[in-house]
């Protein structure tokens, strides 16, 4: 395929409206798998770090197999029918949490004070916008909250949250980890910026605030005293 | 604007319209005109089309969702009930050909239909299962038309296409283009390939093709799809602040979207526009840019001068 004669609006053959009504649609389709799935994400946000600074395997398993779930039902059998990148999109997904199974789910990093941040202030606000805020932020859009976007069942949540997990580590594993959800925010803004949707600059920022966190020690030049 | 113009071609047309699918030449283009709507000759058969049809681009992908599909369901119903013809899809348009289908078969598949759709893949093979997921997404035996889309792999395309049509698989085979790209490629196709019809992007702001390609289409009968006619919904958003001009009384248009149509409609190489909308209102505003007196050469230069001055 020429895929380079085609821009970005070519990619997008739906309307806000459609968009919108298919997550409607796809939360009452797979109800209730939402509220398993954001029950889930709240699991892996009180458990993401214990009290002695250790981070848990739990939420990086939990929100694994949450990465494999919108892969296979929501991208491939829910999304690629309105649009076929979706088909791709639910492979990178399920990769993505083959990926998180695979080195943090079963590693002995994710269960080790070795391995963790330091400060993990900036990765709990992420997991908590990901988690509350930006669900809600569906409703100044005048989505009725039947059809909004939420951790577990819908990727931009979903993609956000595991951001703010990956922000609790330090190994350089989490660059290789942050490549599909940094993907995803870019391609997510797009989408809602090609349907005019007035909050499509989230995503983009939060991509550029994690890659600010991760980075800022080097820019700082204290990356051999701290690390976020 | 010369009235007399206006005032004796729409004498004529009405003097025409008594006369149910009478063929006639006009300014050297055979219409056809059935009642009040205007429909032209394809050049390959002389089988008259409506010269406004309808796309699917977005507005039909609506997947699996109900309440959206009655509204599809409605606005075909609006389009066959004004005298509409052709509908074009493609495989790239998500559900689009699944929900038209769809359609067609709660409207008892209307006998006026014109089914285009496309060939998109990079694989021949693949183009031939593609081709016959179409006819089953569509609920049809037998596409009318049958394009390449965007020129992708049709040289393989082609050679399966003219094949079908020499077998009576299909009735009209082409090649499709939009935004403008690739018009060189075009142009040679046109020239040495035995096509029906050729889609394309023109509407009153790109007019590129009114130098070489309408020109080219006319000079190998070739019938022309003009697609985004409204540039997408941009130009309509431009210019409907604006009041109508004067001469859109006089060209039977009722608003911009009928300018904006009769402005393609009216250009003697083309044989159809092929708006989009997923509302009824709209789709009944498309379909009276059928109807009524058209604008000569005159009126379609200061058309195009008047918008650009917006």
């Amino acid at each position: 395929m020429d895929l380079l004669s085609y821009s970005l609006v070519d990619l997008i053959p739906f309307s806000r409206e459609t968009y919108f009504r298919l997550f409607e649609r796809y939360n009452v389709g797979v109800w209730p798998a939402p509220i398993i799935g954001l029950a889930m994400g709240l699991t892996a946000l009180f458990t993401a770090r214990r009290a002695d600074g250790r981070v848990l395997r739990i939420p990086f398993l939990l929100t694994a197999i949450c990465w494999v779930w919108v892969g296979w039902v929501f991208q491939i059998h829910w999304y690629a029918p309105l649009s076929w990148p979706g088909i791709y999109f639910g492979f990178g997904f399920v990769l993505q949490g083959v990926l998180m199974a695979v080195f943090l789910g079963w590693s002995p990093l994710a269960g080790s004070s070795e391995g963790a941040s330091r400060d993990p202030g900036p990765a709990l606000w992420i997991l908590v916008f990901a988690l509350v805020l930006q669900p809600l932020l569906g409703l100044l859009s005048g989505r009725p909250w039947y059809g909004l976007e939420v951790f577990g069942s819908a990727p931009d949540p979903t993609a956000l949250a595991t951001l703010g997990l990956l922000l609790l580590i330090r190994h350089p594993l989490r660059w290789l980890l942050a490549i599909i959800p940094l993907a995803w925010c870019l391609i997510s803004g797009a989408t809602l910026w090609v349907l005019s949707v007035p909050t499509w600059p989230v995503m983009p920022l939060a991509a550029a605030l994690y890659l600010g966190v991760v980075a800022w020690p080097w820019v700082s030049g204290r990356s051999r005293l701290e690390d976020p | 604007m010369d009235r007399s113009s206006v005032s004796s071609r729409r004498a004529f047309l009405a003097a025409l319209a008594v006369a149910p699918l009478s063929i006639l030449t006009l300014s050297g283009k055979a219409l056809a005109v059935d009642g009040q709507s205007l429909a032209k000759a394809i050049p390959a058969t002389g089988e008259p089309l409506p010269v406004v049809g309808m796309g699917t681009w977005i507005t039909f992908n609506v997947g699996d969702d109900p309440v959206a599909r009655d509204v599809c369901t409605d606005v075909l119903r609006a389009f066959f009930a004004a005298g509409g013809g052709l509908i074009d899809s493609s495989p790239m348009y998500g559900s689009a050909e699944e929900v038209v289908g769809s359609c067609l078969a709660r409207l008892d598949r209307p006998k006026d239909l014109f089914s285009a759709t496309k060939v998109w893949t990079s694989s021949s093979a693949e183009g031939i299962e593609q081709i016959a997921s179409s006819e089953r997404l569509w609920g049809l035996p037998r596409l009318d038309l049958l394009q390449v889309h965007n020129l992708l792999n049709w040289q393989a395309h082609l050679e399966t296409l003219s094949a079908m049509k020499a077998d009576g698989k299909v009735r009209y085979i082409g090649v499709t283009t939009s935004h403008g790209r690739r018009h060189a490629e075009l142009a040679q196709v046109m020239e040495a390939q035995p096509i029906d019809f050729v889609q394309l992007t023109y509407n009153i702001e790109d007019r590129e093709v009114e130098s070489h390609l309408l020109p080219l289409a006319a000079e190998r009968g070739i019938a022309v799809i003009a697609n985004r006619p409204f540039q997408g919904g941009s130009l309509i958003d431009r210019v409907k602040r604006h009041p109508l001009p004067g001469w859109a009384r006089e060209i039977d248009c009722a608003d911009w979207s009928q300018c904006l149509l009769k402005y393609i409609v009216s250009h003697p190489a083309v044989t159809c526009a092929i708006p989009a909308t997923s509302r009824v209102d709209h789709m009944e505003q498309n379909m009276a840019a059928a109807r009524g007196a058209m604008p000569d050469a005159a009126l379609r230069r200061r058309m195009a001068a008047d918008f650009a001055a917006l």
